[in-house]
């Protein structure tokens, strides 16, 4: 008997530029992604410096679907471990943040040093000969500090951290400010996208004068730099000299979209697999993201400032990062809504999304130009052969 | 801090909260606006920043030309490509008080539910205000309006204020 028709097979997936939807919304792909990318050979970040300032300051934030606590545990020293027991699993913080030299997990009082070490199990002396507290910490993941950001990853051959952001670095850089200047924490947006996370990482630079009405009402057209698609899974940066917003008139209060002091570099970056770095103007915000699913994605926009502000200019950083560039953000907000509308028109079987603009003349998507979209196909050519699709 | 019991102003202060409450559930942008003093200040963030002392949250309007602003990026900006939904706030009065700078202080609780152009409808946001009041004219209006939502993760994004 024959199929009926709502049961056609899925199309076979042959083309990195055209995305089945399928991929968008199936459980078992989702599994599949945690287990070879987000628990893969990827650095993730987990912390900003700005965020833990002092020793023994520590917050909790979830990789995939692993808790992990990250502590700082001196100066330049940080770890990062499951949020987990190793007796039975229980979570041994549940706050956001806070400060702590050792933890104690309230189930059976197994203590732990903020590195992870186990320090101290009550009744030890009816456990059997062979337990060793060594053996017993809690599970650590590698780390490093780079650019101010605490980034780890759960596998043992992830490239060193240069290799992997490859040439995007320099753009990653210049979002946070050149490297050098000690970043300030200003504050969070959190918000979820009820799309899949590679919905939310598929934004581009092409839909930015288009969609975005708030740049059109400023006659701002967005830029023609170069966006360079590098490193290990296809990471995209542009950063490039920021016009200036011309005051039209349109805003009565158009210091929001001033730029003040001598900062002319603007950058965006994609990094997979689910964090974006932006500086705008003045506001430079790092996203640290999360799938919940196949269909949702938690997203913590969290604000930065240099800790060497003039007052002045702390405070036009303040108004303008609250207002402009977040998911309720005076240019940005419609991004939410796109990324919705196509989850919910990801159901159609068959369908498939496509990325075109800038292939023309960089086909492999390695160097076009930030209103391209092109710059998203080698992440889709990696995503492919990680996968095994 | 005086608490304040005199049914006739705190009347006032509820109409005033009312007013604020009917015009948001009717995205009624300049109904909002009419709320706040010439002077006013609007923001809307989470009670995780509050508690962290981190100044920027999801809104902040602390001058009135922003809150004009935000009318306009609701009416005219975001208007085509937003997801429109409609709000319901659910207020309850916490307490009002005379500051000892003679300013009138309330702090009302606040559920906000949303309901999508489908008609489904989930919780938006819960949390309090904090709010400094002012007679202006001989009518009440916020100086200063502060949404803080014990929700720091909403369901989806917010368009409106809170």
């Amino acid at each position: 008997m024959n199929a009926p028709s709502r049961d056609l097979p899925i199309r076979a997936w042959t083309d990195h530029t055209h995305i089945p939807y399928h991929l968008y919304t199936d459980e078992a792909i989702y599994r599949q992604e945690l287990e070879r990318i987000f628990y893969g050979p990827f650095w993730q970040p987990v912390a900003l410096e700005a965020e833990l300032p002092a020793v023994n300051d520590y917050k909790t934030i979830v990789v995939g679907e692993t808790p992990l606590i990250v502590t700082r545990t001196g100066a330049d020293e940080f770890a990062v471990m499951v949020n987990a027991c190793a007796h039975r699993g229980v979570q041994i913080t549940t706050e956001f943040k806070g400060t702590a030299s050792d933890f104690s997990c309230p189930y059976h009082a197994w203590a732990y040093d903020n590195c992870g070490n186990l320090r101290k199990v009550p009744g030890e002396e009816r456990f059997p000969d062979s337990f060793d507290k060594k053996h017993y910490g809690l599970r650590r993941l590698r780390a490093v500090l780079w650019n101010q950001v605490l980034w780890a990853t759960f596998d043992e051959a992830t490239p060193p951290i240069e290799e992997f952001f490859g040439e995007v670095a320099d753009s990653i850089r210049a979002a946070l400010g050149g490297g050098d200047r000690k970043l300030k924490l200003l504050g969070y947006q959190k918000i979820v996208f009820n799309c899949n996370w590679k919905v939310y990482m598929d934004n581009d630079g092409y839909h930015a004068g288009l969609l975005h009405t708030a740049f059109r009402m400023l006659n701002y057209q967005g830029g023609t730099a170069p966006l360079v698609a590098d490193g290990f899974a296809g990471h995209w940066g542009a950063h490039y000299g920021a016009h200036r917003m011309v005051d039209n008139g349109y805003l009565a209060d158009p210091t929001l979209v001033f730029t003040e002091g001598d900062e002319k570099t603007a950058a965006v970056n994609l990094l997979r697999p689910v964090t974006q770095v932006v500086k705008h103007l003045n506001a430079m915000n790092f996203r640290f993201g999360r799938p919940l699913g196949p269909d949702k994605t938690e997203v913590h926009y969290t604000y930065l400032a240099f800790a060497d502000d003039p007052p002045e200019l702390l405070q036009h950083r303040i108004r303008q990062s609250a207002n402009l560039l977040g998911p309720s953000g005076f240019v940005s907000i419609e991004d939410g809504s796109m990324f919705e509308r196509v989850q919910k028109a990801m159901g159609a079987p068959g369908g498939e999304i496509n990325f075109l603009k800038g292939l023309k003349d960089s086909p492999d998507g390695h160097r076009s130009l930030q209103n391209d979209e092109a710059g998203n196909t080698p992440w889709w050519r990696y995503y492919k052969q990680v996968m095994g699709l | 801090m005086t608490v304040i019991t005199d049914p006739g102003l705190l009347a006032r202060v509820d109409a005033l909260q009312q007013a604020y409450a009917h015009a948001l559930d009717r995205r009624d942008m300049q109904g909002w606006l009419a709320c706040f003093a010439s002077n006013g200040r609007y923001e809307l963030t989470s009670a995780e920043n509050v508690r962290m002392g981190l100044p920027v949250g999801m809104m902040l309007d602390d001058c009135h030309e922003r809150l004009r602003d935000r009318v306009k990026y609701v009416n005219e900006v975001w208007n085509h490509a937003v997801e429109h939904y409609l709000a319901r706030h659910l207020l309850s009065r916490d307490l009002c008080a005379w500051s000892d700078d003679g300013s009138l202080a309330a702090s009302t609780n606040f559920s906000v539910f949303y309901t999508n152009a489908e008609g489904k409808s989930a919780l938006l946001a819960v949390g309090h205000y904090e709010d400094i009041i002012v007679d202006e004219g001989g009518a009440l209006r916020f100086v200063s309006k502060r949404a803080v939502m014990d929700t720091a993760v909403p369901p989806r994004y917010i368009i409106y204020p809170v």
